[in-house]
């Protein structure tokens, strides 16, 4: 097997994309590699190679089981409700979707614009220090989130820090570098209690990432930001 | 030249693997039906082979009979209504069916819609290998042998999260497996299965 693998994924990212595709992810996490999928052909695949899995498990199963007697029958009756009221698609509303360096996002995936209802209503930049902002997109964000964006500045950096949760940070735009490799947007980053690290955005472009964490952080985690 | 058609008689000489074939062709042919002519008759030869499987399925991750047989009916609704975008080239019909009742599963425990990544977002081609039936079976039963041939604390591990909404950790807790062995079992399985499967699409292209 060649091993020129450009980015090699550890063993947290492929920990992070089995439970995706089991379904065992939790919500947020799950929005991160939704997003991510379509940039990363190689974890698309592992994707789909896990639910042909999952498939092969329902064939599996045993066929003799029994099943609701009415159960057939009134699901035909649904098909029937289903094919009076066929056609009725609901309508997107995506043109309220904030915009976020102004440019607008060259590369938003309509996945977190469904999922992330907050992007939807006002959600403002908080400023942490000088060259980094923070964006809360959890639903009720008074005291922690699991789930906001961080807009660093060229060449900003993040002190380094540990974490006793998983977080999984996609990056949107720009690019940034730490300890174990460089990231451009699309990329997909996933760090637990077993590694550290210390981010810096790239010195020309700054980065734009989403962040999601397993449970939800106290504000208290940014105060040295 | 044509093939001679096979007789009832001769149909009782099938092996399994070719009425497995035979199934496979049909459940495909079944979903083309319901895409295009919302034929009942294909949704009833359908529903007849996945509903006890996906009441079997679900049950195993501990739902309760009523329960596991409301999420099978939802997800085989999904399936008529959604038939249309069922590519078979893409995946089988099992495997479409199974991502159906995984996120209807999750769409029922965490009260969340399960993202998906949008086809339209595709930053890459598609890889994915273009396969016919002959060739979709031999990778399920390619599939079905894998997972016979994992170790069987692997495989026991693999299987569980399928099955059940546990993460890791939860594994951990129940089975009073260290989380450490947990992921590195999982790995190990995974592993396997990836080198096995990456070597099995290659010989497929």
């Amino acid at each position: 097997m060649t091993k020129n693998a450009r980015k090699s994924p550890t063993h947290q990212y492929q920990d992070i994309l089995f439970e995706y595709a089991v379904g065992t992810l939790p919500s947020p996490l799950s929005l991160a590699v939704a997003a991510h999928l379509p940039y990363e052909p190689e974890a698309f695949q592992f994707v789909r190679k896990l639910e042909a899995v999952g498939g092969s498990l329902i064939d599996m199963e045993d066929g003799s089981v029994n099943i609701g007697e009415c159960l057939l029958e009134q699901t035909l009756d649904m098909l029937e409700r289903e094919l009076e009221q066929d056609n009725q698609e609901v309508p997107t509303n995506s043109n309220d979707t904030l915009s976020l360096f102004g440019k607008g996002l060259s590369c938003f995936p309509s996945v977190l614009e469904q999922h992330i209802t907050t992007l939807r209503k006002k959600a403002e930049w908080v400023k942490l220090s000088e060259k980094i902002e923070f964006m809360c997109l959890s639903e009720s964000p008074e005291e922690s989130t699991d789930i906001f964006m961080a807009r660093l500045q060229p060449g900003a950096s993040i002190p380094h820090h540990d974490h006793d949760f998983t977080e999984v940070t996609f990056v949107l735009e720009g690019a940034f570098s730490d300890e174990n490799g460089n990231y451009k947007a699309g990329s997909l980053l996933v760090y637990d209690e077993e590694n550290g690290h210390h981010p810096k955005a790239c010195p020309e472009q700054g980065c734009l990432c989403l962040c999601v964490t397993s449970k939800p952080v106290s504000y208290e985690f940014f105060k040295d930001f | 030249m044509s093939t001679p058609e096979k007789t009832a008689s001769q149909e009782h000489y099938l092996s399994s693997r070719d009425r497995e074939k035979n199934l496979l062709s049909e459940m495909i042919e079944a979903m083309d039906d319901i895409a295009k002519h919302q034929d009942k008759q294909a949704f009833i030869k359908l529903f007849s082979y996945y509903a006890p499987r996906l009441k079997s399925f679900l049950m195993r991750g501990g739902f309760p009979e009523q329960k596991a047989e409301e999420l099978a009916q939802e997800t085989l609704l999904v399936v008529w209504k959604r038939a249309k975008s069922f590519n078979p080239k893409k995946a089988s019909p099992s495997t479409w069916i199974y991502t159906i009742a995984r996120n209807k599963k999750i769409d029922y425990l965490r009260k969340h819609l399960r993202p998906e990544p949008n086809p339209e977002d595709l930053k890459h081609d598609d890889q994915t290998h273009p396969i016919d039936a002959l060739q979709r079976k031999q990778e399920s039963e390619e599939i079905t042998k894998l997972m016979k041939d994992l170790p069987k604390e692997q495989a026991k591990l693999i299987k569980k999260a399928f099955y059940e909404d546990k993460s890791h950790q939860e594994i951990a807790d129940e089975t009073s497996i260290p989380l450490g062995t947990v992921k590195s079992r999982i790995r190990l399985a995974l592993k396997k299965l990836k080198t096995n499967l990456n070597e099995e699409m290659m010989s497929l292209s």
